[in-house]
């Protein structure tokens, strides 16, 4: 059962993914992409990592996802197509994708209500994982806050306005 | 964290603290500054009682790691040293470029230095952030802006293929550990195909930061665009933290179906690069396709798979690096309000404007075209030797043939200079931080290449 | 740590050459010349000095030059007698010539690239003495053949003079591409560079290939002592300034392939073939330049040949096993014709410039002092009994008769010969010099600069044979002993007895016969085709022009126009265009588009893997 639900939500991670790759509209691209994150979720539920599967729905599907989302409405309001809107064809995969997500979930909540036996050989417990954070790769998560921190720093530069100099100075 | 661990990464601190608190001072000291705190960096690293070896997570702080750390580190003092001309007439935010570029330092040091391939993926990305914002730093020159974002979409490229790779790594053999997870390659792990499938990966995107062919095509237009300091930083530093990874934690070679992939990685490079850059007629653009001829024979060291070999790679790297942030400085220098002087016609006539620049950009190109006496003689020279003893005889001739086309394409500049041009000189004389940086490079070539006796014996000394 | 000082004995009078160098021009003349001689004679009190070095064989590494896999090259010196004998002589003379040189050129304008090239010279031949490792050694060879080079054409202005230094850098160039194949040879065979480990290696090696590298190293010998075929250079040389005649081309310089033999001795020796071919082009130089220099007129030619000839009776000496005769010869020889160098640079100086023997005279009556020391000198040179040419001449002859063979006797009887002809042009110039006439007048007497350096010469020269005194004489071989080398075959008392006597009855022979023709001061008169025929050296440039760079010339001219140009212009532009365009069209690969560059990654990354699936699936 559980093999079949991994090849399942493999197949669907794959699907969604191929497909927002493709789609013209970004909108659909990133249904698309809120559809592949939450397989992966399931994915590292199965695997014995339940904070890191809260996290990936909390983190990337919903906060990240929204955002762009906002940012893409902000800057290019999607004109709804009237010709396919209807069609069966257009409804399709984004039906059975989610409702295959949403049977996966079912089942394995259906397999261990309480979330008591563990479903693969390794269950990493939230303790476990903050060690592994914050003793093991303390100087990773370090170097990592570094990283954004300076990402700010530069996105700050290079968004910034300055005022305004002498052009002919500018090759 | 123990106590000891903090003060065995003492020399980090200080780059982080330095990249960080720069940001505070004034414009006008905010360079000095970054000079100030890389040379803190350097010096931290072989203060006799804060040299303690400790068994520090995720990156080393062996001698090596010193090493790489002390030059990385005085890379980055040149660069902002050479871009004190930059702050004063463009479009400059000097306590952030200090911030950046110390960053990269700290970057390409955690690089060089780690021993897991967490901190490998961490420290490139860390050094690789810091250059995308460098490579467009100057506001005012669109090209900078392209060139950024030129080097920002195949570096995302790179960082999923180098992502990708460590997951199948790690999957392979179950460690991030740089040692083990390339013994357990070579022993044969239980998945050993997916093994090599995460190693291929890797190489693939270590290849885009070395920019080997073809994984090389951004690198033209990017020195092109990118403040003539930075070109020099990116061309030196990043690539050197590269090998440096290669030579000392990752010994790729020991792995014997990737051999076959790094010669022709090596092959490609050195033909694609001289090929490329026997028709430029920019200066800067022809360093680019130079850098990925010598990074072809980098590849040659690496390929050795045996300590002379890296130890000569090491020498080469030295070499290499103190004439391409010569030359990238000599640009910076002779840049002015017009711009950076990059193609051959600019160049014109320096000799009778400023003969010590121009005998200075002489030497470089003569040493990258391994004349000697010079440093890139002595360079290739014991790379090439080691490469013949690894059994590499195909790539040595290779690279004897594609370093004695070269001359032709490094010679051509140099005979523009020595013309009487009548181009009217824009630039002003070198300021203090130019010369010194400049003699320096210059100092290091002669040295080098007569007297390499010193220099070898330190490499020998730290390569572990 | 003793040891270390050495490296003082050749950096002192580097630093002088680069003190002259950098401070020269603020400096006032005597300041100048001081610091030269300073550093030359600092360089000599310092081999006096560490003088008792020399008896361990001592070896100071100052440091590893290159270290690359097998290729070692320490910069490395070995004090052992021989070298500690050589580097004194050479110290002392130079020191000597120095002084002579400051007051010599008292007049010249540009004393300071003099200076600077002089005492580079000093530095260059010391490391040639010095040098435990062929390259170094190597490097002051070439250093030495420089500074010859750039000191003949002293003064450039004059094209002849010019030409005489290119004339002989190309010349000792040739031999010097020689001595190169034999160096590197020697690395492939013995991995090692170091003087001392290939001594020790080459009895390991074939004989045929020792032979071979003795010749090798002998032709690079004989471009730098000027022995034949390579000699043509040296009478040219002369036209430098005297004391660079006298130090570079008499006493030190030329004597270096002599010297270089004698270190090698031990591989040369291996090989009989090699050292019956040294001692016959040592005994035919000797007798070839003491016949060219019987009819010389330019003074400075005739002790030019006269040179020649001496250095050849050194080659006859290594040829015959006796590296001691050859040392002593070489110092002896160093002393004495440094000695007549310079009395013939004061005589020059003294009739203003004039070289030409017919039109020089009355030396005793206007400096007698000078006079003397021709005399002292002229003795020394014929080997007048109990002078030191003398003594080192017999040991070599002594040790040719003392092998005992057809070979040897006959080279004997021409070393022999040779003594005779030497008697005579000493003897002659001695005439001609003293000759009663109207001579070219020039200043007064020689400056006191000029004269007093040679006096301490003049007095090696009489006494220098108590060196290395035969047994036969109540010495005890001296030098022989503190040298350690070989002394070749040992003579009998009668053999050595009967030569002090052949020598006696020759010099007196030749002394009668010069006294008979040259009593009278004899009129200039053109000689006949004999006569030319040696004052041209043989025709030996003719013949060198005919035999060698004549077919050069028209080879070179045919290949110019046939393959020259196809090989310079023709393909090469081909090639380049084809780069070229090579090079054009890959640039297209670079088109600016991002996305190119990412599906070119793209397309890495599927030769990767195509590459890694291939290379799994063999």
């Amino acid at each position: 059962m559980v093999t079949v639900l991994f090849y399942t939500l493999a197949a669907i991670t794959l699907a969604t993914t191929v497909l927002c790759l493709t789609r013209n509209n970004p909108v659909h691209a990133v249904l698309y992409l809120v559809q592949a994150l939450f397989a992966l979720a399931l994915l590292y539920f199965m695997l014995g990592a339940p904070l890191l599967a809260a996290w990936q729905v909390i983190l990337y599907a919903g906060a990240i996802m929204v955002l762009f989302l906002f940012v893409i409405m902000l800057f290019e309001p999607p004109v709804a197509d009237k010709r396919t809107s209807g069609r069966l064809t257009h409804w399709f995969f984004p039906v059975m994708l989610g409702g295959l997500l949403l049977a996966c979930g079912g089942a394995l909540i259906a397999m261990d209500p309480a979330a008591k036996a563990s479903l693969s050989s390794y269950w990493l417990t939230p303790r476990d994982y903050g060690r592994a954070l914050f003793e093991r790769y303390a100087l990773a998560v370090e170097i990592i806050s570094l990283i954004l921190l300076f990402a700010a720093v530069g996105a700050f530069h290079l968004g910034r306005r300055y005022r305004s100099t002498t052009k002919e100075d500018v090759s | 964290m123990t106590g000891d661990m903090l003060l065995a990464l003492l020399p980090l601190l200080v780059l982080f603290i330095g990249s960080v608190s720069v940001l505070f001072v004034p414009e006008r000291q905010a360079l000095v500054y970054g000079v100030v705190c890389a040379l803190l960096a350097a010096v931290l690293a072989w203060w006799p009682w804060l040299s303690v070896a400790s068994d520090t997570p995720l990156v080393s702080s062996g001698f090596f790691a010193r090493g790489c750390l002390t030059l990385w580190a005085l890379l980055g003092a040149a660069t902002c040293l050479l871009s004190e001309r930059y702050r004063a007439s463009r479009q400059f935010a000097a306590p952030e470029f200090a911030a950046l570029v110390l960053f990269c330092v700290f970057g390409m040091s955690v690089l060089s230095a780690s021993t897991s391939l967490v901190s490998l993926f961490l420290g490139l990305e860390a050094m690789t952030l810091a250059f995308y914002v460098l490579i467009a730093f100057d506001r005012g020159n669109t090209t900078g802006a392209e060139a950024g974002l030129k080097y920002l979409l195949p570096g995302f490229l790179a960082s999923a293929l180098l992502a990708f790779g460590i997951a199948l790594v790690y999957a392979a053999t179950g460690t991030f550990v740089l040692s083990d997870t390339v013994a357990l390659t070579v022993a044969g792990a239980s998945m050993h195909t997916i093994a090599l499938l995460g190693w291929t990966l890797i190489l693939a995107a270590i290849a885009f930061k070395a920019s080997l062919a073809p994984f090389h095509l951004w690198t033209p237009d990017v020195y092109q665009g990118a403040p003539a300091p930075v070109a020099g930083l990116l061309a030196s530093g990043s690539k050197g933290a590269v090998f440096a990874l290669l030579l000392a934690s990752v010994p790729l070679a020991l792995i014997a179906p990737l051999r076959p992939l790094l010669a022709v990685l090596a092959a490609l490079s050195m033909i694609v690069g001289t090929f490329a850059a026997l028709p430029q007629t920019n200066l800067k653009r022809m360093l680019a396709y130079s850098s990925v001829v010598h990074m072809g024979y980098m590849v040659l060291a690496v390929l050795t798979g045996h300590q002379v070999g890296f130890e000569a790679g090491m020498f080469y790297l030295v070499s290499y690096g103190a004439a391409t942030v010569a030359a990238f400085g000599l640009v910076a220098s002779l840049s002015g309000p017009s711009g950076e002087p990059q193609n051959y016609a600019a160049l014109e006539g320096l000799a009778a404007r400023s003969p010590w620049r121009a005998a200075l950009l002489t030497m470089l190109l003569l040493s990258l075209a391994g004349f000697p006496p010079l440093a890139g003689f002595m360079g290739k020279f014991v790379l090439f030797s080691a490469a013949l003893d690894a059994g590499y005889v195909w790539l040595v001739v290779l690279a004897l043939f594609s370093s004695l086309v070269s001359c032709y394409y490094y010679l051509r500049p140099v005979m523009r200079l020595f013309r009487s041009g009548q181009t009217a000189a824009d630039h002003g004389p070198a300021n203090g931080g130019e010369r010194l940086v400049l003699g320096l490079c210059g100092i290091i070539l002669v040295i080098a290449g007569i007297y390499p006796g010193p220099i070898l014996r330190m490499i020998a000394a730290i390569v572990p | 740590m003793m040891g270390e000082l050495l490296f003082l004995i050749p950096l002192l009078p580097l630093g002088g050459a680069l003190v002259i160098l950098f401070a020269g021009g603020r400096m006032p003349r005597r300041m100048l010349s001081g610091v030269a001689i300073a550093s030359v004679a600092a360089s000599a009190a310092m081999t006096l000095w560490l003088w008792p070095l020399a008896g361990d064989r001592t070896r100071a590494t100052l440091f590893t030059w290159l270290d690359v896999g097998a290729l070692q090259l320490p910069v490395e010196i070995l004090f052992s007698p021989l070298a500690a004998a050589m580097t004194l002589m050479v110290t002392v003379v130079s020191a000597l010539i120095h002084v002579y040189a400051a007051s010599y050129l008292h007049h010249e304008p540009d004393i300071r690239r003099f200076f600077t090239l002089f005492n580079l010279f000093v530095f260059a031949m010391l490391v040639i003495v010095l040098a435990d490792n062929l390259l170094l050694l190597f490097l002051g060879w070439e250093g030495v053949g420089f500074c010859s080079y750039a000191l003949i054409g002293f003064w450039y202005r004059n094209p002849d003079f010019a030409a005489a230094g290119r004339k002989a850098f190309l010349v000792t160039r040739a031999a010097d591409v020689l001595f190169g194949i034999a160096l590197l040879w020697l690395f492939r065979l013995t991995g090692t560079l170091s003087i001392e480990a290939i001594n020790l290696q080459a009895a390991s090696l074939p004989p045929t290939t020792v032979t071979i590298l003795a010749l090798l190293l002998l032709a690079g010998a004989c471009g730098k002592s000027a022995q034949l075929p390579f000699s043509s250079w040296l009478p040219d040389a002369m036209a430098g300034p005297t004391p660079v005649s006298a130090l570079i081309h008499a006493a030190t310089m030329v004597t270096a392939g002599v010297y270089l033999l004698c270190r090698m001795f031990p591989l040369i020796s291996l090989s009989a073939i090699a050292l019956a071919v040294i001692g016959l082009i040592g005994a035919a130089t000797a007798f070839y330049g003491a016949t060219c220099a019987l009819v010389q007129r330019d003074i400075k030619k005739v002790l030019a040949y006269s040179t020649i000839s001496q250095v050849g009776y050194m080659f006859l000496a290594v040829g015959a096993g006796t590296v001691t005769g050859a040392m002593f010869h070489l110092l002896t020889h160093a002393f004495f014709k440094a000695l007549l160098f310079m009395v013939a640079g004061a005589v020059i100086h003294l009739a203003a410039g004039e070289q030409d023997l017919f039109r020089l005279g009355q030396l005793s009556k206007r400096s007698p002092t000078l006079f003397w020391l021709l005399l002292v000198g002229a003795l020394a040179l014929a080997g007048v009994p109990l002078t030191a040419g003398f003594f080192s001449k017999d040991a070599i002859l002594a040790a040719c008769f003392a092998r005992q063979t057809l070979w040897w006797t006959s080279l004997g009887i021409a070393g022999l010969v040779t003594a005779f002809l030497t008697a005579l042009y000493a003897i002659r110039l001695v005439y001609l010099l003293a000759a009663d006439r109207e001579s070219a007048s020039g200043h007064g007497p020689a400056p006191r600069g000029l004269v007093w350096p040679l006096l301490p010469l003049g007095a090696l020269a009489l006494v220098g044979g108590l060196l290395n005194l035969p047994a036969v004489w109540g010495g005890h071989e001296t030098l022989g002993r503190w040298l350690e080398t070989p002394a070749g075959a040992l003579p009998s008392h009668d053999l050595e007895w009967g030569l002090a006597a052949a020598t006696l009855l020759l010099v007196a022979g030749a002394w009668l016969f010069i006294r008979n023709r040259y009593r009278v001061p004899p009129t200039v008169s053109p000689g006949g085709a004999g006569v030319s025929f040696l004052a041209a050296g043989w025709q030996l440039d003719s013949l060198i022009r005919v035999i060698i760079t004549a077919p050069f010339e028209k080879i070179g001219c045919l290949l110019e126009k046939s393959v020259e140009r196809r090989l310079s212009a023709t393909w090469p532009a081909g090639l380049g265009r084809l780069c070229q365009v090579t090079g054009q069209s890959w640039r297209v690969l670079t088109s600016g588009y991002v996305s190119h560059y990412l599906a070119a990654m793209a397309w890495g990354m599927v030769l990767l893997l195509a590459m890694l699936v291939v290379l799994l699936v063999l």
